[in-house]
């Protein structure tokens, strides 16, 4: 990391950082006076730790006592790898999940995979530890709220900092999942649950994503919106259009920052969110997913956005990468027995956004570092 | 083989590395008669043998003589002597027509999660039955001792762990359990 990205935030500034390998990505907020919100998680390849983590103990942030929040929008692999370790390390943050993981079918879940040989998947795995630490924190301290809901108006976050003497209002609400995706979670999840003569399998998870925990926060006049893996589910009670019509935080407010839904794909793509509750050429952030065959964003989809706005910054490139073998014998021993492999992280980026809380009209500082880029035309 | 056979007596993942390494060892041979007489067990009405102990006489003196053409390919490639060179564990992401596609994480060293398609020939016969989506299996790739000298060669084993009806019975009442603890009130 160079110098100039080691700088923390000063006091009176807002960061928002978006890191992403290319399967995977964590969120970083400071929303001023050494107040942290981290959402979701990944690793950071070069040191296989939670890359949020890696970068607040970078900065010299106390994470045991400046991190409030940590918000796991849902289960997948690719959002929550090393979030366990986060909520391990973050003792003073309260923890935000979607209610569908604490009930019904993925409670069974998380027990399923403690039987022998049973890891039915990573995402599962962090969410058992999770757990466990509640448990603990629950025990030590019953007062604190360790674990909020997350659901559509929650607000799950909120201080008055004061800068100066002024006083800053900072908040968090999430806008999902509705209780209808929860419902639906609930069944989809139901098919993975344990049956005789069945084989122990991983979980690979298909289908529209209805359940993720988007978030709306606010510090002063500064207006964000996180979009995690929202899709739209063609159903008006779920996805966003249960967010866009329904929604009693957002009705007429437009956010300046959007972290792009569901790496950028058409199907978490919503044209009247763009109209109604983004502020025109808004800051647009996302991260790639590849996994094999599965790619996003598509080229299309890249065009679509940088159309949307001429500010788009994407975490890392969509192609993918052979891996180096350090030595000749095996990867040629590779390629004689596979076809097509791949690294499934290609490459290792941050885009650091930076503005000052109290100019409403301040524009915000962009910085791209690693394989971060620019999408725009 | 039927499919309550493959259960009872699949090794634990590391049980089936170790038996890549460990070819020359003597236990190899006991592992692989165990099997033997288990797909046979219908047939000959042997007792079974409990793993943990040393085979009985009488199941010495029964087990059949044409066991090599009982082994499976993988366990016969182990048998003639395999050095691994590197190991994967992968889960099936897409079953293709031919293909397969897998996510791997590295087990030997440190090395990158990747992602690779494989053709169903890679695969031995008595595993194909097993590609399915989030089939759990073994990648081993390395030279294979010959008597007429050392050959590349890559093993694919599926695990075969089911859940058994007795898990699946503690894994109900566990989930009820939990289900009235958080649920009351």
């Amino acid at each position: 990391m160079s110098d100039e990205q080691l700088n923390p935030p000063a006091l009176d500034e807002m960061e928002l950082s978006l890191f992403g390998p290319g399967y995977g990505e964590s969120v970083v907020i400071h929303v001023g006076n050494n107040s942290w919100i981290l959402i979701d998680s990944c690793l950071n390849p070069k040191s296989n730790h939670p890359a949020s983590l890696d970068y607040l103990q970078q900065l010299g942030v106390d994470v045991k006592n400046s991190v409030k929040l940590i918000v796991a929008s849902h289960w997948h692999d690719d959002h929550v790898r090393g979030i366990s370790s986060i909520y391990r390390e973050c003792v003073s943050a309260s923890l935000v999940l979607s209610e569908a993981l604490d009930k019904g079918s993925f409670r069974k879940l998380r027990l399923s995979s403690e039987f022998p040989d049973t890891s039915t998947s990573r995402g599962i795995d962090e969410f058992i530890e999770i757990f466990r630490i509640l448990n603990e924190r629950e025990t030590q301290n019953p007062k604190f709220e360790h674990l909020q809901s997350a659901g559509p108006n929650k607000l799950v976050y909120r201080s008055d900092i004061l800068l100066g003497n002024r006083k800053v209002d900072v908040s968090a609400h999430t806008l999902s999942p509705s209780h209808n995706a929860m419902r639906y979670a609930n069944e989809t999840l139901s098919q993975f649950l344990p049956k005789e003569c069945q084989p122990k399998k991983r979980i690979q998870s298909e289908g529209p994503n209805y359940f993720a925990v988007v978030l709306w926060i606010e510090v002063n006049d500064h207006k964000i919106l996180l979009g995690s893996d929202l899709e739209n589910t063609g159903e008006s009670n779920t996805g966003w259009s249960a967010i866009i019509d329904r929604s009693l935080i957002i009705p007429d407010k437009r956010a300046r920052v959007f972290k792009v839904p569901h790496h950028g794909s058409s199907s978490g793509h919503d044209a009247r969110l763009w109209d109604r509750h983004l502020q025109k050429n808004s800051l647009a952030l996302l991260s790639p997913f590849i996994l094999g065959r599965n790619r996003l964003p598509s080229e299309k989809d890249l065009q679509r956005i940088a159309s949307l706005t001429s500010n788009a910054y994407i975490t890392a490139p969509v192609n993918s990468r052979h891996h180096r073998y350090p030595d000749g014998v095996t990867r040629d021993m590779v390629a004689q027995f596979s076809k097509n492999i791949r690294n499934v992280n290609q490459g290792w980026g941050q885009i650091r956004l930076r503005c000052k809380i109290l100019d409403s009209d301040s524009g915000w500082d962009v910085r791209l570092y690693g394989s971060a880029q620019s999408i725009s035309k | 083989m039927p499919a309550s056979s493959s259960v009872a007596y699949e090794p634990s993942s590391s049980m089936t590395l170790d038996l890549e390494e460990t070819y020359k060892d003597s236990n190899l041979e006991y592992f692989l008669n165990f099997q033997i007489n288990h797909d046979k067990e219908d047939e000959t009405n042997v007792p079974v043998p409990n793993p943990s102990s040393e085979p009985s006489s009488e199941y010495l003196q029964s087990r059949p003589q044409d066991e090599k053409k009982l082994l499976p390919h993988t366990l016969v490639q182990a048998q003639e002597g395999f050095i691994a060179v590197q190991k994967w564990e992968g889960y099936v992401s897409h079953v293709g027509k031919d293909t397969f596609e897998a996510t791997l994480v590295c087990l030997k060293g440190e090395g990158p999660d990747q992602y690779a398609e494989f053709s169903f020939d890679v695969v031995s016969e008595d595993d194909q039955a097993l590609i399915s989506l989030g089939a759990v299996f073994y990648w081993t790739i390395g030279y294979r001792e010959k008597v007429s000298g050392r050959v590349r060669d890559s093993l694919i084993r599926f695990r075969r762990l089911m859940w058994t009806r007795q898990e699946v019975k503690t894994f109900e009442a566990r989930a009820k359990e939990l289900e009235n603890l958080f649920d009351v009130g």
